[in-house]
Order: C-alpha cells, then sequence, then structure tokens
C-alpha cells in the first residue's frame, strides 16, 4: 500500500512542480516579500516589523493558493481528464489514490512555502532584521495549516468541479482564520441568537488561528510551544477527518 | 496454486441505470447483458455508440458498480484488487499526467501495479520500442499527438504483462502505420497465450483480429459468436464475367443485375441472391458463352452488424 501511495505522491509531485501555475503562485509570494520592503519605507511602524509581518503574510497567501489552484482541482482534473480511469483500473485503492495525493500535493506546498520563508529569512537579514524562534514558530505554523487547507481542498474537488472546490477552500480559509475573533466579538450579547450561531461556527469549524504565530513574531512575545503543539495536532485531526470524508464520497462516487 | 479460471471475463444479467444529470432523467445503459470470454482468446465487444460498450467496460475495471447482475475478471469479483491485478486497461481516447514524460508514465503505471522498480526499467525501452515512442521517450506527453498517446495509452496497458487486456478503442486515432503497428501487437499478444478484450467501431479491423464477437444494441446483447459462424450462410450475391453472351441473356443479366460494366464482348455482374449467379452462368455457358469467372460475395461484419443493430432489430426487439 506505502509504495502505491508513495508512487501516486510522486506523480503528483512531479505534475504539480512541472505545472506554471505553480510558478504562477510562487513569484506572488516573493513579491509580496519584495514589497513589504516598501510598505516598510511607507508605514510608520518599525520597518522590519513590516517586512515580518507582511512578509509571513505572503507565506500564509501561497499556502492558500496553492491549496486553491493546486489542491482544489488535482482530484477534480483527474476525473474530468479521465486520467483517474487508468489509475483506478490499477491494483490502486480509491483511499490510496487520495493519500497519494494529498501526500503530493502537501510536499509542493511545503517545499514551496520552505523555499519562499528561506527567500524572506535572507531578505529580511539584508535589513537588518534577525531571526529568532518565533520566526520558525510562524513557518511552523503555516505549514500545519497546508495540512488542513489542502486536505479540505482534496474534500471540496472530490465533491465538486476545480472552481467550486477553489472558492469553497477560501471560504474555509476565511472562516477559519475570523471564527475565533466573531465568537469574541459577540459574546459580549450573551444569550443572543447570534452569539450561538458563532459559538457553533467556532466549534464546528477548524480553528487556524491555533496555528498563526505572526503576531508573536512582530510583537517579540515568547512562542508557547505548547500551544504551537496542540494546535498542530489539532491540524493533524482535523486533516485526518478531512481525507476520511474524501475517502468515504470517493468510494462511492462513479466514474 | 490453482490454474487459471478457463472464462476470464464473465458476466451475468448485468443492468446499469445511471443519471447524467443530477436532477436529469435516469438512463439505462446496460439491461440484462450477459456473455462470457474463455482465456486467450481475442473477443469483440461491439456496438452503435450509446450501445452499453463504454458502461460495460467501466463495471468490468471497477469504476462503476452495476445496477444488478454481477460481472467477474479472472475469477475474481469486478472492482476486487484481485480482479484488477491481472488487468492492461486502454480506455477511449486516454490521457495521461501531461507533464510527465513516457519513460516516467510507463515507471508510474508499472510500479502502480506493483512491478518492482527493478522490472519496470528493464521493459521500459522494451515497451517504448514496441509502440515506437523510443525516440521521444524524455519528452513531456503534452505535445504528443493523439495516435501517440493512443500507442503509449497500449505501452501502459501492457508494462504489467497482464493476462487480459481490456482496449476501449484500441485503433482509434492512429494512422495506417500506426494501426498495423496496434494488430500487430494485439496478435502478439494473443499468440503469447493472453486474452484480449477490444471495443471498436472498424469493424474490418475486428474481423481481422477477434475469435468471437458480441453485439450490444441498445443495452442488450442481440448476437454473439464466432464470426465464420455468423457470416458464414449463403452467399449474398455472385459477380459474374463473361463474354460472347447471347443478345437474349445479356438483356436478362442486365436486368437482373445490380452492377453492370459492359466492355465490348464482356460484361461483368453483380447479381443479387444466392441461386441467380449460378443460374445465370449455366445459361451462359449453355447458350454458347464464355464463363470468365463466377465469385460469390459473402457479407462483411459491417453490412452484418448494421442488419443486426439496424430499425428492424430494435422493432422487433421492442415487439418482444
Amino acid at each position: 500500500m506505502r509504495d502505491r501511495v508513495a508512487v501516486v505522491a510522486r506523480a503528483t509531485f512531479l505534475e504539480a512542480v512541472r505545472d506554471r501555475v505553480l510558478l504562477v503562485a510562487f513569484a506572488f509570494a516573493i513579491g509580496m516579500v519584495l514589497f513589504s520592503r516598501v510598505l516598510g519605507w511607507l508605514s510608520l511602524e518599525d520597518t522590519l516589523k513590516m517586512i515580518q509581518d507582511f512578509s509571513l503574510s505572503g507565506l500564509q497567501v501561497l499556502a492558500l493558493l496553492l491549496a486553491m489552484l493546486v489542491g482544489a482541482g488535482s482530484v477534480a482534473r483527474e476525473v474530468e481528464r479521465r486520467t483517474v480511469y487508468t489509475v483506478l483500473s490499477r491494483d490502486c485503492r480509491r483511499s490510496e489514490f487520495l493519500l497519494g495525493k494529498y501526500g503530493g500535493l502537501v510536499a509542493v506546498s511545503w517545499a514551496c512555502v520552505l523555499v519562499a520563508a528561506v527567500f524572506q529569512c535572507g531578505w529580511l537579514l539584508v535589513w537588518g532584521g534577525s531571526l529568532g524562534e518565533a520566526m520558525a514558530a510562524a513557518v511552523l505554523g503555516i505549514l500545519c495549516e497546508v495540512l488542513v487547507l489542502n486536505a479540505v481542498a482534496l474534500f471540496l474537488g472530490a465533491l465538486a468541479n476545480p472552481a467550486i472546490a477553489s472558492v469553497g477552500t477560501l471560504c474555509f480559509y476565511a472562516a477559519g482564520h475570523a471564527t475565533e475573533a466573531l465568537r469574541d466579538l459577540v459574546r459580549a450579547q450573551a444569550g443572543s441568537g447570534t452569539a450561538a450561531v458563532f459559538e457553533v461556527l467556532y466549534r464546528v469549524i477548524p480553528n487556524l488561528e491555533n496555528v498563526n504565530f505572526i503576531n508573536h513574531t512582530t510583537s517579540g512575545k515568547a512562542v508557547p510551544w505548547g500551544t504551537l503543539g496542540i494546535g498542530a495536532a489539532s491540524m493533524v485531526v482535523w486533516s485526518a477527518v478531512f481525507l476520511g470524508g474524501a475517502a468515504l464520497l470517493f468510494r462511492r462516487r462513479q466514474f | 496454486m490453482s490454474p487459471p479460471p478457463e472464462t476470464v471475463v464473465s458476466t451475468e444479467d448485468l443492468h446499469k441505470t445511471f443519471r447524467p444529470e443530477v436532477f436529469g432523467p435516469p438512463v439505462t445503459a446496460l439491461r440484462g447483458v450477459s456473455f462470457a470470454v474463455r482465456r486467450g482468446e481475442c473477443f469483440g465487444y461491439l456496438g452503435q455508440n450509446g450501445a452499453g460498450k463504454t458502461t460495460t467496460l467501466k463495471i468490468l475495471t471497477g469504476l462503476m458498480t452495476p445496477t444488478r447482475g454481477s460481472a467477474t475478471l479472472l475469477g475474481c469479483p469486478c472492482g476486487d484488487e484481485a480482479a484488477r491485478q491481472g488487468l492492461g486497461y486502454l480506455p477511449e481516447n486516454p490521457y495521461f499526467y501531461e507533464h510527465l514524460t513516457p519513460r516516467e508514465a510507463l515507471d508510474f503505471y508499472g510500479r502502480l501495479s506493483g512491478v518492482a522498480p527493478s522490472d519496470v526499467a528493464a521493459r521500459t525501452p522494451r515497451l517504448l520500442a514496441r509502440v515506437q515512442l523510443e525516440d521521444v521517450a524524455d519528452r513531456r506527453i503534452r505535445g504528443f499527438s493523439k495516435g501517440m498517446r493512443q500507442r503509449l495509452g497500449i505501452a501502459a496497458a501492457l508494462v504489467s504483462e497482464p493476462p487480459l487486456l481490456l482496449l476501449d478503442e484500441p485503433l482509434s486515432g492512429l494512422d495506417p502505420h500506426g494501426r498495423h503497428l496496434v494488430k500487430e501487437i494485439v496478435l502478439e499478444e494473443r499468440a503469447a497465450g493472453r486474452t484480449v478484450f477490444m471495443c471498436s467501431h472498424v469493424l474490418a479491423d475486428v474481423e481481422e483480429l477477434c475469435d468471437r464477437v458480441v453485439v450490444l444494441h441498445g443495452g442488450v446483447v442481440v448476437r454473439e459468436g464466432r464470426i465464420h459462424e455468423l457470416l458464414d450462410g449463403e452467399p449474398t450475391s455472385f459477380e459474374l464475367s463473361a463474354d460472347r453472351v447471347p443478345p437474349y441473356l445479356r438483356a436478362r443479366i442486365a436486368a437482373a443485375a445490380s452492377l453492370l460494366r459492359e466492355s465490348g464482348e464482356k460484361l461483368t455482374a453483380v447479381l443479387p441472391g444466392a441461386a441467380l449467379g449460378p443460374e445465370l452462368a449455366a445459361a451462359v455457358h449453355a447458350g454458347g458463352g464464355r464463363v470468365l469467372s463466377l465469385v460469390p460475395e459473402r457479407e462483411t461484419l459491417e453490412s452484418w452488424f448494421v442488419r443486426v443493430t439496424g430499425p428492424e432489430t430494435a422493432r422487433v426487439r421492442e415487439a418482444s
């Protein structure tokens, strides 16, 4: 089984790295890192803080773009282009195919985020900044976010066409980052219907803020490694839930 | 180890109904299809567009499940891993990962089928040479023509050296050289003892390659048998060539012929039916003329297919 998953993952990785879409997403992220210096000049705040804040956000956007442009369409495109016929008619289970796709997508996203992170660190050093554990925590957090974003993209891709899956992934990203803030915002209105709705949303949507440590980097706060560990574990669990759902849907699918 | 099953593919009362669109009306693609393919034979699965051929293949490969009935491959229920292990499948208009090269694609399909990487590496150059793609082995599939993709599809189906090949329109999109090459491969594989199950619209090729055919029409098997048995029978017409034909016979032949060519003394006529040709040839001979040749013309698979899948067959089936 491991072999077949690895074979699919390798093909997914090769397909993705040779696709022009990846280059565009990567160029966009690097552009954001470079542009962070311009914002530093324009901002009244600390220049280095702006570079860190904006370029780390660029990495987050890169993770989202990859999930939307590469991940969400990866299964749906295989069905549309019928490459799935030649794969699933082999000695390969549907769950192995999905797991392989997921592995390849995560590997591509991690590679891109890490390369962009190295570039971003170099950029920060050029402008006199320093690297600390907060920076490492922020990048690790983004890598954890990659896990769940790609699982959601794959889940939606197993259900719908690439466009719907991409938009769904974007909505999930926005909701996942906003759910905690929205809940806190309306918490004051205890007993109201709105508060109850946001409380439910907070419970059912994975909280991506649990692995967002960009503020710790820019504000110089100590890194709560335990929190990062719990956040990472929750992302792994959520990823498993979405992948399990995708496998269930895909198993019943008629081609 | 148990011997390989004699029946390699078998379907029993296969039904399939599905909705092409979520809120659209249901479509019944198969209505009780039953047939069996024996080990080592080349089996043709024929039918018009929409007859249910591809649906059957999808069920056999596990891409679809039947609404009712059952199907087995190599003695195992379709969709089982064990069934797929011995299967090489070429879908109609095969698609590949566009950014891979043929070498990478064969490595991918071979390893996916459980072939050891060293074996895949050894087979790949041989297979690429066999389908005449060795010169483009390291070029991305993205720029390939339809024929090149088709030949790569054949190579991908063969990479695991499966005992059963399911080929959906294997000769589609190929130029004459490509068609000749693929036909040769099919014959070689059959000679090597593999079972070949093929769907094709090119009936001349089916006639050339297949031992036995099943004809599907509107999701129902309307004919099944060995090609020579299905086509054998009385000649449908005779081509008579003669010269020095007496005028009264010449007029009779001209009136009866579906096609007539005259060149001086010589005439050539196509005479419909199984009796008219020999009868008029005997008359020419008796009348002092010279019969140059009398060639019986039998039905081709194509004309037979048109007849058995024509509107008359549909009406008879509806009525029954």
